[in-house]
């Protein structure tokens, strides 16, 4: 459920409270182990808190605090793509598909679409965001967001119907 | 008008508003082809969901493959108008000083006869070789 939009100061320990475990999970299913997602969850309280003393305008506090995490995501991951990886760390970062050929179909086309896109995907289906929290989160129009979202499932369905009219099940 | 597919995705997301979602609801009432509509475009849905949560390196993205680049309308345009701008000001210079800089120029008075009479007559006279024309004071002997 996504808590109301709220433009007064966000109380922290509240917003900790409320939030703490959906950023756990957004950031164990983008950095495997909880000791690295649990270190990013309190950055990015860190830099929230830091945010509201220096009285930035927050439109929807979820919204920007899932902002920090992405930002510190992406900076892990381009951090970690410049890194030789570890052999094992190498072998357990990407997780194992199940043996679904419509998954399999669906993760092709998904890996497809442009990054914005994936990650609005991400963001709606695995951390449950509404488009005003995503519009925060990726800093664009909440319009754009309801597009691309709209665009990309668009494209699934195109491509997952088309493979059943030629392979039916 | 929303679509279908747009109105079935925006009411399983939450984000459906009270009145489109009576419009389609009418609509899924009326309409069987709409509700077979509705059933694929929620199994894709599911599809996608199961595909997103099992699959969570499809959203691990760096820094550089997220850019969000501006609409280069807005700033196309500009440049444009500033391209024209400076164009009609450089050929205005080049002609201005090409006409100041020409031999051939040189004031040359109209010849406009004047009656006799007590107040005193200007004319108008071409003088390319300065800023083109000049008011001209006439004498009394050449009012005359």
């Amino acid at each position: 459920m996504n808590p109301a939009i709220n433009h007064s100061p966000p109380d922290l320990e509240d917003l900790f409270c409320r939030c703490e475990g959906d950023l756990m999970r957004y950031f164990s299913r983008r950095h495997d182990g909880n000791g690295v997602a649990r270190d990013l969850v309190q950055e990015t309280f860190a830099q929230f808190a830091r945010a509201v003393q220096q009285k930035q305008e927050l439109k929807c506090a979820r919204g920007y605090l899932f902002g920090i995490a992405r930002h510190l995501s992406q900076r892990v991951w381009t951090r970690r793509q410049s890194e030789p990886l570890p052999l094992d760390e190498e072998s357990s970062s990407v997780a194992m598909p199940q043996p679904d050929d419509r998954i399999e179909e669906a993760r092709e086309s998904i890996a497809a679409l442009p990054a914005l896109q994936r990650e609005i995907l991400d963001l709606r289906f695995a951390q449950d965001l509404s488009y005003a929290e995503m519009a925060e989160v990726l800093g664009i129009p909440v319009g754009t967001v309801r597009s691309r979202l709209h665009n990309a499932i668009a494209q699934l369905r195109l491509r997952l119907e088309s493979d059943i009219l030629q392979f039916p099940p | 008008m929303k679509s279908l597919q747009s109105l079935i995705i925006d009411r399983h997301f939450g984000e459906l508003s009270p009145e489109d979602a009576t419009i389609l609801e009418a609509r899924l009432a009326a309409e069987p082809a709409a509700q077979a509509e509705a059933k694929k475009i929620l199994a894709t849905l599911a599809t996608v969901r199961r595909t997103v949560l099992a699959h969570p390196e499809l959203a691990q993205v760096t820094e550089q493959a997220v850019e969000i680049r501006p609409s280069s309308a807005h700033g196309n345009w500009l440049a444009l108008a500033a391209a024209a701008v400076f164009l009609v000001a450089l050929s205005g210079t080049v002609g201005f000083l090409a006409g100041q800089a020409s031999p051939s120029a040189k004031s040359v008075q109209a010849t406009v006869p004047v009656e006799k009479s007590p107040w005193t007559h200007y004319r108008i006279a071409s003088n390319p070789g300065a800023a083109g024309f000049q008011i001209v004071r006439l004498e009394n002997q050449q009012a005359n």
